[in-house]
């Protein structure tokens, strides 16, 4: 995803884990919403490994 | 709510354009597959089919053994029934993928009714798919066609970056306009 070596099912478990939400379930969101909430992952881990530096 | 003509929701739809053999084109509008498509299919029963195993022989007929005795097997990927059953699995795969692409085209309605969740017996994604392929075969639609809806249906659903992108920006407000 983006510049990150990972693996999209990487992001999507680390999504869920983020959003407290079953694998299982992600995958029945529509496309939209599973786009909405990997994109916050996405800005969020940026930000926590900003806080961290 | 629409801002002229234009809705804000980010949806990711494509519009594709279909040629057809008279020279006109048929229009439509395409969603990315959402991610899990193909693990939905496998629970919805629409599964690749396994090949026959059989044994093998050498040129006598003989069963060839390992080290053990034990009859050494292959797959029979030749098997003709084997052969049926994969080219309508790939076609249910199609199928299915093109009916998940046009949910958001409001132009285009099927006859058939996807299963519910009460009546998902295990062949009735199978079936549903089979009768789309009968609706889009009755429409004129050719192979041709439908493997040209998969083409685009493949490329709209691996922007997934650019769509993360798009999304992110949504998450910023542009800087205040500066007022020197």
């Amino acid at each position: 995803m983006l510049d990150d070596p990972r693996t999209i099912e990487f992001w999507i478990l680390r999504t869920c884990e983020r959003f407290g939400i079953p694998p299982g379930e992600f995958k029945q969101l529509d496309y939209p919403q599973q786009v909405t909430l990997l994109a916050y992952s996405s800005i969020r881990q940026n930000e926590d490994a900003l806080r961290e530096n | 709510m629409k801002i002229s003509g234009q809705s804000l929701e980010l949806n990711f739809v494509q519009p594709f354009s279909l040629p057809r053999p008279d020279g006109s084109t048929l229009s439509f509008q395409l969603s990315p597959l959402p991610l899990g498509f193909q693990a939905n299919l496998r629970k919805r029963r629409v599964a690749s089919p396994r090949p026959p195993i059989k044994v093998s022989r050498d040129s006598s007929g003989k069963p060839v053994r390992d080290a053990s005795g034990l009859a050494v097997t292959q797959a029979d990927f030749t098997d003709s029934r084997y052969l049926e059953e994969s080219e309508l699995y790939h076609q249910r795969v199609a199928v299915l993928a093109i009916v998940e692409a046009l949910r958001n085209d409001p132009e285009v309605t099927f006859d058939a009714s996807p299963p519910t969740t009460i009546e998902s017996a295990s062949t009735a994604w199978g079936n549903f798919a089979d009768a789309i392929f009968g609706e889009l075969e009755q429409a004129g639609l050719s192979a041709g066609d439908l493997i040209a809806f998969c083409d685009e249906i493949c490329r709209i659903s691996n922007m997934l970056d650019q769509h993360i992108r798009e999304t992110q920006v949504n998450f910023s407000s542009p800087p205040p306009e500066s007022s020197i």
